[in-house]
């Protein structure tokens, strides 16, 4: 086999220019009016800063949600419509915790320190569970059906979810601020680390001392430094141990996983419930960082972290982190310099834009696409 | 022997069918399913003199009671059947029944009004010939609907308690000969007793400016009314010289704004600008909005955030908690409860004595709207006329001046918009709204 | 014995549902029980003489009507007591439930004694027996004024969405997550091209072709970019695609189109140019404002040609007034009605062409096996890309219809949740199959549209004038009132639907049989008719 040098793809770069000039050309109906933007960035060019400071922040709930997407998908090559929804459930399920064990109401330093701690445990274990059983409930049977019917399954799953989270958002004797107007409103998840750090004395914002117009909140490290720790915890399971070595077995092959004694059910029940802890973990996060429990937040979220699964290669772990901190930045750039309407559907143009051009990902393995 | 068995058989079934066709003489409206726990009036006080026409008049509300909406729309619902019983379900002293029915206009399906269920809403009470009002709708999406079904059906007169699109009734100049379309038989037959979005816009451009603010950047949630009373106070604001920095709609379902709130801390010549109006309901995620707003800008006392009466609900102080929406304000058509004329306040004591606290601004204008539905019964019982005749009621209630109602003495005038411009401004105190001053 | 069990079965069911509608509904539902006893039973009934079997079921269709008639009796004399409504009058009462009875009767026999033909000849006389049916239906509602002809006309638009997204699911294989996309596409098509909106007035009956192009050409234009991808992707791309189409009609009402190099491009490089704005600020959707009027069709073939069509938007009379029908205006749904079943069997016509022709063949051919039948010659990206683009056509035909029946189009209509109807729709009834789809629509739509709010409704005032009075707690009273309400639990029970029918009957209620022996494959495989082009396939070879 001969090794040529690449030639350069003119037809590639003719499509790519194409694409460009139609998204200049376009551009100002979202707001994208290149001279426009640009003075906007020329007048505040800190401001760029803080819009990545929230992006990132954002993106890490996603990446973490993604995460779930992405081991689920690589080893049952299944899209989890559900896992979203268990995110919301996160939310609830802390919030409950937080409300039961009375540190919402609670100004001390030391309740609420152990009742986040216990609000996180408990979500965790929860969401784990739950999409646990959904995997036993929903898509085992399923395994060996035609494509479409696990797809199908989750999405009614997904269905179902919802409406519990609509009914607990219901129930004002759990959390009484919840109040009288029904499930169907955004309830509130009270800013538990904003009163923890009055309690303290400290200054929320880190950069506050600094004289820079810029806000780093200990809110948006704590949930970047939560996510890159997970993830990193994630990918050292995955590489280092027994039990992870058998998961990625299981994602090459399965039938061969099982031929060499690796219980597979096992496995994908693992994989749930890791998938549905992080999800957990997410859904408290997510409610101390926007302080919003709503029933219908499971779905947007979980459309969001697919597309980031998407961006960077589903089934990499590494790319989900990656995809989720991107589309979390888009969104914050898109809020900030375009225009807020828009900033869902350019998410969505994103996902596609990226399928037609590389849809393996960003950090995608270059496989051949099953049928 | 098949065929002819067979024959024989469809025969059977076209006679059955013959039957449902010949057998009733009038089957519609014979039977006439009664919702309220009225008192169903055994026998009309026998009136001595000349033979009146008696009957049965109806009138029903169209209202989405599935939803969000719904605590808003089940106290207007409460107050009709309030009015309703304070007039003993009779009418013309005694000649005619009152039955009411609250219908529903939200689907499940979209959890909202739905546009095919409003249709048929409208249809029916359309088709019902003892129908002699219609009392909604709550979405101004929806009258555009039901407006034209009812205007060519006698016309049907529709009393509005909630709906503020100016369009519906004032010509639109973006949209020349749309506001007519609605009228096919051109006799108008839609009024309401509540003050359109161009009022409230501008009222509140006064009031932002009142607050001490220079400037203002605007968001809305895209939608009619939203969009609408926004695009009023911002052409309103320029008028009176605030300086209106941005004005953008927003994704009501996204996870958080604190993008654009950063966007905005900075958009006035690189400081926050003085006030922020939200044009939008709080279903579509206004609460979200004031706890990112808090989170980037401190809270209401610096940077004011007002709205219109779409946040003026416990919905939005619930979701965004009392500390975070402490000191937000929220403008409401009419006068405080509390200042209403005393036909009002006695309206508020009944109320609660019967359902309990009100805390709805909306309730008094379905009374109101079931006031003026009585009047113009009564007012053509008076004339001699016949209430059953549709055409008849619509003119009384166009003809209605210096009402002396709940909502104080007003007028409709020739499009079917009450003389009533009072906007009372509403700050949340302590996780409650509290009216802080009454404007015009 | 089975057949007076379900006999019972139906009886209950249809007695329980006049608890709900009451009055005349008797009438309606006791026929109706009376067609879907017989289409049950006559599974279980071995071909015998007509006379014979209709004999053998006489006792099962008396048991079923008598039952249905006590129940309707004690529903008039002691439940609409309970629920606080008056008793119906006696002429509605006598009338309706002697009709109900006999056509339970009837029809429950006269469907089984058909089973004694000839399979050929019952296929015919049961279309005889449904057409008449079908016809009759828009009539008897207007005369006893249930008004259910209109939530019909609702779920026989999502019958044609059905029958076009089983197209892309059903034969082809292609999970469509966004179809609802199409339908806004074809629905806004129509409102834009014959409203006020840009005063433009284009006749209803050139808008309909119109709008199916456009959902064409945008079922195209997706799937050509797409469908290369492999399924899951291609679901969640359709589903992206599902929530971009109502954001742009939301939010397209500012729309400003600039030329990028004479704007800013050649000015960075300091050359000086004009700059070149197509559009600026133009209002092409109008938003959440919506759009409405909407013109409605009219015949241009009876009557005079009206001078001003957009103000007169369809009056027709055929000469004489005893064949008068109506105009197509919303307050008479019955032309209304006649006109979506004259579409829906123009569809399921092209429809089954398409299915039995190459084309439909080789969908089928991509959905059991990309590979081999791409190894067969067929291609595989053209032939999915047909089935979008076909697939999307109907939708078309749908929304130009709801945008002219309801003669307004708001965006917020055809969100995720409208997709996941349709979805569900051609799941319940039977992926694959035409008939499936059609009772999979109606029974999901009369459920969604007509039983869950007269649900809600009765339990509501039943609730209101028993137990609710005897609770003492102001809050406990306020969480029964609330949580007693169905409609809560309408995403759960579609939820149900999906989660129970993909584990227990993957393939609907009315399966393709082919789908149906691929599922169960370790069962031993029912003996069906043929339906399938499977079968015509071997004979042609």
């Amino acid at each position: 086999m001969e090794i040529t040098r690449k030639r350069f793809n003119w037809r590639r770069f003719a499509i790519a220019a194409l694409v460009l000039y139609i998204v200049f050309l376009l551009g100002p109906i979202v707001g994208l009016d290149v001279p426009v933007v640009y003075a906007a960035i020329k007048a505040n060019p800190l401001q760029l800063v803080q819009f990545l400071i929230i992006g990132i922040s954002n993106g890490a709930i996603i990446a973490i949600i993604a995460l779930g997407y992405t081991m689920v998908y690589g080893i049952i090559e299944l899209i989890n419509f559900a896992h979203g929804d268990v995110y919301m459930i996160g939310v609830f399920t802390s919030l409950t915790v937080l409300s039961v064990t009375g540190t919402l109401d609670s100004k001390d330093p030391v309740k609420i320190v152990f009742g986040l701690i216990l609000a996180l445990v408990v979500s965790i274990v929860f969401c784990a569970f739950l999409n646990a059983t959904i995997e036993r409930l929903a898509y085992r049977r399923l395994r060996n059906a035609p494509r479409l019917a696990p797809l199908i399954s989750a999405i009614g799953m997904s269905f179902i979810i919802e409406n519990i989270g609509l009914m607990w958002a219901a129930q004002a004797w759990l959390v009484p601020s919840f109040g009288t107007t029904g499930g169907a409103s955004q309830k509130v998840f009270p800013d538990m680390l904003g009163v923890l750090f009055k309690s303290l004395g400290w200054n929320i914002n880190l950069l506050a001392s600094s004289g820079l117009a810029l806000r780093l909140t200990i809110k948006d490290l704590l949930v970047i430094v939560l996510a890159v720790v997970l993830m990193t915890g994630l990918y050292l399971f995955v590489q280092r141990t027994k039990l992870g070595k058998a998961m990625r077995a299981t994602a090459q092959n399965r039938d061969a996983a099982k031929m060499l004694g690796i219980n597979i059910d096992m496995v994908i029940t693992a994989t749930f419930l890791i998938g549905g802890g992080l999800a957990g973990a997410a859904g408290l996060m997510a409610g101390l960082y926007n302080n919003t429990a709503w029933w219908f937040m499971g779905f947007r979220a979980g459309l969001q972290s697919f597309t980031a699964a998407v961006l960077g290669g589903i089934g990499n772990i590494t790319g989900g982190m990656l995809g989720g901190f991107l589309i979390g930045l888009l969104a914050s750039f898109s809020d900030g310099y375009l225009n807020a309407r828009w900033t869902n559907a350019l998410v969505f143009a994103t996902l596609v834009l990226i399928l037609l051009f590389r849809p393996t990902g960003l950090l995608g393995e270059q496989t051949g696409q099953k049928a | 022997m098949n065929k002819r068995l067979f024959a024989l058989l469809s025969v059977l079934v076209l006679a059955s069918l013959m039957l449902f066709a010949c057998g009733p003489a009038k089957p519609a409206a014979t039977e006439a399913p009664v919702e309220t726990e009225a008192p169903v009036v055994t026998e009309a006080p026998v009136v001595t003199e000349a033979p009146v026409a008696t009957g049965t008049l109806k009138i029903v509300s169209s209202l989405p009671m599935t939803g969000s909406s719904l605590t808003q729309t089940q106290t207007i619902v409460n107050a009709m059947q309030l009015r309703l019983e304070q007039a003993n379900y009779t009418a013309c002293g005694g000649a005619f029944t009152l039955e009411y029915e609250a219908w529903d206009d939200a689907s499940a399906a979209l959890g909202k009004w739905d546009p095919a269920v409003e249709t048929e809403n409208a249809n029916k009470a359309a088709a019902d010939p003892a129908i002699i009002a219609y009392l909604g709708t709550f979405n101004s999406g929806a009258a555009k609907l039901s407006i034209p079904i009812l205007n060519a059906a006698g016309p049907l007169t529709m009393i509005s308690p909630a709906n503020t699109n100016p369009g519906l009734t004032k010509a639109d100049k973006d949209l020349p000969g749309v506001t007519d379309s609605y009228y096919p038989t051109g006799v108008r037959s839609y009024s309401r007793v509540v003050a359109a979005d161009d009022i409230q816009g501008k009222v509140a451009a006064n009031f932002v400016k009142s607050l001490g603010a220079a400037t203002v950047y605007i968001l809305d949630d895209q939608e009619l009314y939203g969009k609408g009373v926004a695009d009023v106070f911002e052409a309103t604001a320029k008028e009176i010289g605030l300086t209106v920095v941005g004005h953008e709609g927003i994704d009501p379902k996204a996870a958080d704004y604190k993008a654009l709130m950063t966007k905005i801390s900075t958009s006035n010549n690189g400081a926050a600008p003085d006030a922020i109006y939200v044009g939008m309901v709080v279903d579509n995620n206004a609460s979200q909005l004031l706890k990112d707003k808090v989170a980037i800008m401190g809270d209401n006392t610096v940077v004011k955030y007002v709205g219109p009466d779409g946040i003026q609900t416990q919905a939005f102080i619930d979701g965004a908690g009392a500390d975070v929406a402490e000191g937000a304000y929220a403008s409401v058509a009419g006068v405080a409860l509390d200042k209403l004329p005393p036909a009002g306040l006695q309206f508020v004591k009944d109320y609660e004595a019967k359902f309990g606290p009100l805390t709805e601004p909306y309730a008094v204008y379905g009374y109101e709207t079931m006031n003026v539905a009585l009047k113009a019964i009564e007012d053509v019982c008076a004339a001699g006329g016949n209430p059953t005749d549709r055409a008849a009621i619509n003119s009384a209630v166009f003809a209605i001046q210096n009402f002396d109602g709940a909502l104080g003495t007003w007028s409709f005038d020739a499009n079917g918009d009450a003389s009533l411009t009072d906007m009372t401004f509403y700050q949340v105190q302590g996780g409650k709204y509290v009216a802080v001053g009454t404007f015009k | 014995m089975k057949n007076i069990r379900s006999g019972i079965t139906f009886g209950i069911v249809g007695g329980l549902l006049t608890f709900l509608f009451g009055g005349w509904s008797v009438a309606v539902i006791g026929s109706l029980m009376g067609v879907g006893l017989g289409m049950v039973i006559i599974g279980k009934l071995e071909r015998k003489n007509p006379m014979q079997i209709a004999l053998s079921v006489l006792p099962t269709a008396l048991v079923a009507g008598s039952i249905l008639v006590l129940f309707s009796l004690y529903q008039n004399n002691f439940v609409q007591e309970a629920i606080g409504k008056r008793p119906a009058a006696v002429n509605i009462v006598l009338y309706g439930n002697l009709i109900g009875f006999l056509g339970a009767v009837l029809f429950t026999t006269l469907l089984a004694g058909m089973h004694g033909l000839p399979a050929k000849q019952e296929q015919q006389w049961r279309m005889i027996l449904l057409a008449m049916l079908v016809v009759a239906f828009p009539f008897i509602d207007k005369l006893t004024a249930l008004r259910w002809t209109a939530q019909i006309i609702f779920a026989l638009i999502f019958v044609i969405l059905g029958l076009g997204l089983n197209i892309v699911v059903g034969y082809a294989g292609l999970l469509d997550l966004g179809y609802a996309a199409f339908f806004a596409i074809g629905a806004y098509t129509t409102g834009m091209l014959s409203s006020g909106a840009h005063n433009i007035h284009i006749n209803f009956w050139l808008v309909i072709w119109i709008a199916a192009a456009m959902a064409a050409i945008w079922g195209f234009m997706l799937g050509a970019p797409t469908l290369p991808l492999r399924g899951d992707y291609l679901a969640i791309v359709t589903l992206g695609f599902g929530e971009i189409v109502p954001v742009l009609f939301k939010n397209l009402i500012n729309v400003t189109i600039k030329e990028p190099f004479t704007c800013w491009i050649l000015p960075m490089f300091k050359i000086q140019t004009t700059c070149k704005v197509f559009v600026e600020n133009f209002d092409l959707t109008l938003g959440e404002k919506g759009i409405s009027p909407i013109g409605r069709p009219w015949f241009p073939f009876f009557g005079n040609l009206p001078t001003n069509v957009n103000t007169i938007h369809g009056q027709w009379a055929i000469g004489s007034k005893w064949l008068y029908i109506g105009e197509f205006e919303s307050s008479n749904p019955i032309t209304w009605y006649f006109l979506i079943i004259a579409i829906i069997l123009l569809s399921v016509f092209v429809i089954r062409r398409l299915r039995d022709s190459r084309l439909g063949r080789s969908w089928m051919a991509i959905r059991e096996d990309e590979l081999a039948a791409a190894q067969m010659g067929i291609d595989p990206v053209k032939t999915k890309l047909a089935a979008f683009a076909l697939g999307a056509t109907f939708s078309g035909f749908a929304g130009a219809f709801y945008a002219a029946y309801i003669s307004g189009i708001f965006p917020s209509v055809f969100d995720f949740s409208a997709s996941i109807i349709i979805l569900c729709v051609v799941i319940l009834g039977g992926i694959g199959n035409i008939n499936g789809v059609i009772v999979g629509g109606l029974v999901l739509m009369t459920a969604d549209r007509l039983f869950l709010p007269a649900l809600k409704d009765f339990l509501a005032s039943l609730l209101t004038h028993t137990i609710l009075p005897s609770i003492s707690d102001p809050v406990v009273q306020l969480a029964v009132k609330d949580n007693a309400n169905p409609i809560l639990y309408r995403f759960l029970l579609f939820g149900l639907t999906l989660v129970i029918m993909m584990a227990v009957r993957p393939e609907g209620l009315i399966p393709n049989p082919q789908n149906r022996a691929e599922l169960h494959a370790e069962e031993e495989a029912p003996v069906v008719e043929a339906e399938t082009p499977k079968t015509k396939k071997a004979k042609k070879g």
